[in-house]
């Protein structure tokens, strides 16, 4: 390595990153991981609900028709 | 095969920040851009923690992942050298003031006028410290071209800088 590779190693050493970056990809991280519990469970919530409702109707429509036990 | 190391995202954010934030500010030449590339890195890199099996294996993924988030930038914005050269000047004057020698800040401003691909290999030789090999392997691109974009890049960059310093002395 020359000295003209010597000084371009020391033009591009690291630098230092701002010192907002880590708490703002922590909070860009938790952000995250908030939407995807919120997604997850309003996935999985309208299945309950929707089960009671069509139990309710099948039930419903059963007691209706004539030779029904209900 | 049970995996001994359990990475500890915090811990990586730490210890990889400066080199993810200088990779992405070097190739884009923007501050804020770079910062962002660096935030969607690490937020990639947390959503592929399960993947990655040692300290040097997340080293080279945010590497690779930084570079290639880079490039992508440069063509959404459609950057060329000499307009990244011109952002560099007026936006990043504290830079600048952070190498001890002249010579280094006007050769980290020259680097910003070559040619995106030459600029890659040579930020990642140079400040990386990595041989041809491991830099093909980062960008994902044959050897005998990152070796040809060393030593082109290397040429050009010599080239002007021999050229910027007879300027210099002129003007002085």
């Amino acid at each position: 390595m020359d000295d003209f590779e010597q000084e371009l190693r020391e033009a591009t050493l690291r630098l230092p990153a701002p010192p907002s970056l880590k708490r703002k990809i922590l909070a860009r991280r938790k952000q995250q991981n908030t939407q995807r519990v919120h997604a997850l469970l309003s996935f999985w919530q309208p299945w309950p609900a929707e089960r009671i409702c069509g139990t309710t109707l099948k039930s419903a429509a059963r007691a209706k028709k004539p030779g029904s036990r209900y | 095969m049970a995996r001994d190391w359990q990475p500890d995202f915090e811990q990586l954010v730490d210890e990889h920040q400066s080199m993810v934030f200088s990779l992405a500010l070097r190739m884009t030449g923007d501050r804020g851009l770079a910062e962002e590339i660096a935030q969607d890195t690490f937020l990639a890199l947390d959503q592929s923690l399960h993947k990655i099996e040692s300290p040097l294996h997340a080293l080279a993924w945010l590497r690779r992942v930084t570079m290639s988030r880079a490039a992508d930038a440069l063509r959404r914005r459609k950057v060329r050298a000499m307009d990244l050269w011109v952002e560099i000047d007026e936006n990043h004057g504290a830079l600048a003031e952070e190498h001890s020698s002249p010579l280094a800040t006007r050769l980290e401003q020259l680097l910003a006028t070559l040619p995106e691909s030459q600029r890659a290999a040579l930020v990642l030789r140079y400040q990386e410290d990595l041989s041809p090999e491991e830099i093909a392997d980062t960008l994902e691109a044959p050897l005998a071209t990152v070796k040809s974009h060393l030593q082109r890049g290397l040429k050009l960059l010599r080239a002007k800088a021999t050229c910027q310093l007879r300027e210099y002395i002129r003007g002085v």
